[in-house]
């Protein structure tokens, strides 16, 4: 058994800051966040024998998520909109303004309330993909959905950031 | 394959991706290049995404997991290791048997103790001496776990011990070093009843694990399991280890100490108390207590 732990802290573990990274913008707070991870990462091990691909990062943030949205239905339905039924936004920029300070920290502050801002169908795929660089093929083993819906909810997302970004000063 | 300008333009997000397999990708740019209204359309969106590439992953916080959720994972996985005790484990064998018998299960320890921490560092065999030190500490740090005795007062948790171990463990005072004592527990080790005394060190708790393990000393090693450390040694006839989430050296000054202030073989005993019985010390001393 002691190898087994060994196994799981050399391959898993490394990955534990994108796990807390995925369960925090989903829950919304450090405390839930952290409850949700260890239980996570609890339930990853004890099925770790069934682990036999080589992509040990996936498979911890696909049992991460599964945990988390359980977590989320549980304590805070009303925070999960069906992503599919929100209106397409349209891509019109209401009134951009060209002399925007480009302060990396500004844009932060903005790209963080608008990410906080989105539907978490659609939060969860543009962090695993903007932040993470998942190929859709593997964000689509995360979050149990098709390639085409992975592709669709991200395009709508980061059409939702474009406007939001660009009424708040961002080109 | 030709495409329209709807699908395209769904499908632009996807390209800029390079997640189009080769057809897709043809047909897209084949229709780019010859429709006046999406050429430019993905022109711009190719200027869009140059220009904002990499500055959501830079400015976006990324939240790392924080240190108590690393220990408290860490914790849970040495639970997750746990045989569980042996019920009615059987006293240890004496050694009081004729030399010949004697040389060979002198030889037979010595060959065990080499084995002791081969064994636990190459985890191959289902004997984890060290998995299962970290998980009974691990236990211990539970709401109410921690001690059977609670007292800091060395005099009071060794006699404790009597009739419930055949052996005595040493238990050191070294409050004035900053190594408090927290009390005393009955434990398993290695398939064997052992002692266990919890002491504390700031906010870390250390358990010194105690139990017979005849043979000769063996000098203290270190090794380090699931975010614990652990240090072991065997003098006298008995094991030692602590286990603690305090730092490796720190608890290898504590194994030093402890060694330090424990009475030798030919002073068995601290003449601190007067013997038992004589009920005239004072108000403070209660009548009952062993010397120590």
């Amino acid at each position: 058994m002691g190898q087994e732990i060994e196994r799981f802290e050399r391959l898993v573990l490394p990955h534990l800051d994108a796990a807390y990274n995925l369960a925090r913008w989903l829950t919304r707070n450090d405390a839930d966040a952290a409850d949700v991870v260890q239980e996570a990462v609890l339930r990853a091990f004890r099925y770790f024998d069934a682990f036999r691909g080589d992509d040990a990062r996936g498979w911890l943030l696909a049992t991460v998520r599964n945990t988390t949205w359980s977590w989320l239905k549980r304590n805070r339905p009303e925070a999960l909109v069906p992503v599919d039924e929100v209106e397409a936004l349209a891509p019109e920029l209401p009134g951009a303004d060209p002399s925007a300070a480009c302060d990396d920290r500004q844009l932060g502050a903005a790209l963080n309330e608008a990410i906080a801002a989105l539907p978490a169908g659609f939060r969860e795929v543009l962090l695993l993909r903007e932040v993470e660089g998942m190929s859709y093929k593997e964000i689509a083993a995360v979050v149990d959905a098709p390639i085409g819906t992975v592709m669709s909810r991200l395009a709508r997302a980061r059409g939702i950031l474009r406007v939001k970004l660009a009424a708040a000063g961002w080109r | 394959m030709s495409m329209d300008c709807e699908t395209h333009a769904t499908l632009t997000d996807a390209s800029l991706d390079g997640e189009l397999d080769a057809a897709s990708a043809l047909a897209f740019e084949s229709h780019a290049a010859a429709c006046a209204g999406c050429g430019p359309r993905l022109a711009s969106a190719r200027d869009e995404r140059a220009r904002m590439a990499g500055r959501l992953r830079e400015s976006v916080t990324y939240y790392r997991a924080p240190p108590e959720l690393r220990a408290g994972v860490a914790a849970a996985l040495a639970r997750e290791n746990v045989p569980p005790p042996p019920r009615g484990a059987a006293a240890p064998a004496r050694f009081g048997l004729g030399s010949l018998a004697a040389a060979v299960a002198a030889a037979a320890v010595l060959a065990s103790a080499l084995t002791w921490w081969a064994a636990s560092e190459l985890g191959g065999s289902r004997r984890d001496p060290v998995g299962e030190l970290v998980a009974s500490h691990v236990r211990s740090l539970q709401i109410d776990h921690l001690t059977d005795i609670a007292s800091s007062d060395r005099h009071a948790v060794k006699p404790w011990f009597a009739g419930k171990l055949d052996f005595t463990p040493p238990v050191a005072d070294l409050a004035a070093d900053g190594y408090a004592l927290r009390g005393g527990r009955l434990d398993y080790v290695d398939g064997r009843p052992a002692a266990a005394l919890a002491y504390q060190r700031r906010q870390h708790v250390i358990n010194l694990f105690v139990w017979s393990d005849a043979g000769g000393d063996e000098a203290a090693r270190a090794t380090q399991r699931a975010g614990f450390n652990v240090v072991a040694w065997r003098e006298r006839g008995l094991r030692f280890a602590l286990v603690s989430d305090l730092g490796e050296d720190e608890l290898a000054g504590f194994a030093e100490r402890l060694r330090k202030s424990w009475p030798t073989a030919q002073n068995p005993g601290h003449a601190s108390r007067p013997p038992a019985g004589s009920g005239r010390d004072g108000p403070g001393v209660p009548p009952d207590r062993r010397a120590g």
